[in-house]
């Protein structure tokens, strides 16, 4: 137990075999193995990071890398002195770190697609995408973010995703970050709909949103299963 | 009364029609419109009817618990609104309780309530 790829027989059991696809993104199977993907939200400071490279950890198929891909773009040297620390500590997990803030669609021809990727955050990657140096706003950043995340979602192997859920709170936003918000839905609301495990993280504790399990019970899937170090 | 509640642009209203009524009519509240047209099926964006009220010195509370009968026949749908930081501005407290304290008066009444996160629903009532 405690592993995130079902221990059953493989034949018997769905949840290494479904995944789903929207139509115009379909693309032909590259690789007849296992994959899956996770999508993760959930308010600050509730273990999502933790939990996710948990996750990752458990999905990655030695001999075959553990990425974590770092989205934030460092602005000053304090960003930098945080980034280095982090970069420190996921050493010490197995992970090595890609950078890739823009032009997603590059992380296939860059690293090795049968690796297993922990994209943290979907939140830094569209706040790059959507918002400019020079302070415009790029109106349909969302839209091509959600396509090109899609697209990645059925090239590599195994790949976990982090967001943030930023829509419970009581205020009235300025256009940009009401722009920003809806945008980050969107893409939040595809993600959730194609990734084949859904999660948010409260208290440390996730809620399984959808998972395999509803179609074929499997061990893995309970939250109760996740190990932690 | 069925009440589905969730953050914003977690994709409620398609939660509704997808899996109550796909012919639903709507009833979209705003910002300033502090009435309901109790003629259709779907009352959108609750949240908003309760910050009309609050702006027009209305008590949404009240207005809830009188015409709860009209409201049972409907499906709801509300933005949960309550998990920010305790806001500088008066009205936009005020809208965060009385949100807080409607939605657990509707979700009594309710015969079925719905959470909506990403666009995928849990039933929790």
């Amino acid at each position: 137990m405690g592993t995130l790829v079902c221990e059953h027989d493989p034949a018997a059991c769905f949840c290494q075999r479904l995944r789903r696809f929207t139509k115009q993104d379909r693309l032909p199977k590259i690789r007849n193995r296992a994959m899956t993907s996770v999508f993760i939200s959930g308010g600050c400071k509730s273990g999502k990071s933790y939990h996710a490279q948990i996750l990752a950890k458990k999905l990655q198929q030695v001999p075959f890398p553990l990425y974590y891909w770092a989205t934030m773009v460092p602005g000053d040297d304090e960003d930098w002195q945080r980034i280095e620390k982090h970069r420190h500590d996921r050493k010490n997990w197995g992970f090595e770190t890609l950078e890739i803030s823009k032009n997603i669609l590059s992380v296939p021809e860059k690293y090795n697609v049968n690796g297993t990727f922990l994209l943290d955050s979907v939140t830094a990657l569209l706040a790059n995408e959507m918002f400019t140096e020079n302070g415009t706003i790029v109106a349909d950043a969302p839209q091509k973010l959600s396509h090109e995340l899609t697209l990645l979602v059925e090239r590599l192997n195994n790949i976990v995703f982090v967001s943030d859920f930023i829509y419970s709170d009581a205020y009235c936003y300025d256009a940009s970050t009401e722009e920003f918000r809806k945008g980050l839905a969107l893409i939040d609301r595809q993600l959730a709909g194609v990734c084949e495990t859904v999660l948010e993280l409260s208290g440390g504790m996730a809620i399984v949103h959808k998972s395999t399990t509803n179609r074929n019970p499997c061990p893995f899937h309970s939250v109760t299963d996740f190990e932690y170090p | 009364m069925i009440l589905i509640f969730g953050g914003a642009y977690q994709g409620k209203l398609n939660y509704a029609l997808e899996h109550y009524n796909p012919a639903a009519s709507v009833c979209q509240c705003n910002e300033t419109e502090t009435r309901i047209d109790f003629s259709k099926e779907i009352i959108n964006s609750f949240h908003y009817l309760i910050l009309a009220q609050l702006r027009n010195e209305m008590n949404p509370y009240q207005f809830v618990n009188e015409n709860i009968e009209l409201l049972k026949p409907k499906i709801i749908i509300c933005n949960d609104i309550s998990c920010g930081v305790v806001s500088v501005d008066g009205e936009m407290r005020l809208w965060r309780e009385f949100a807080g304290r409607i939605l657990t008066l509707l979700a009594k009444h309710a015969d079925e309530v719905v959470r909506v996160f990403c666009g995928l629903g849990t039933k929790i009532k």
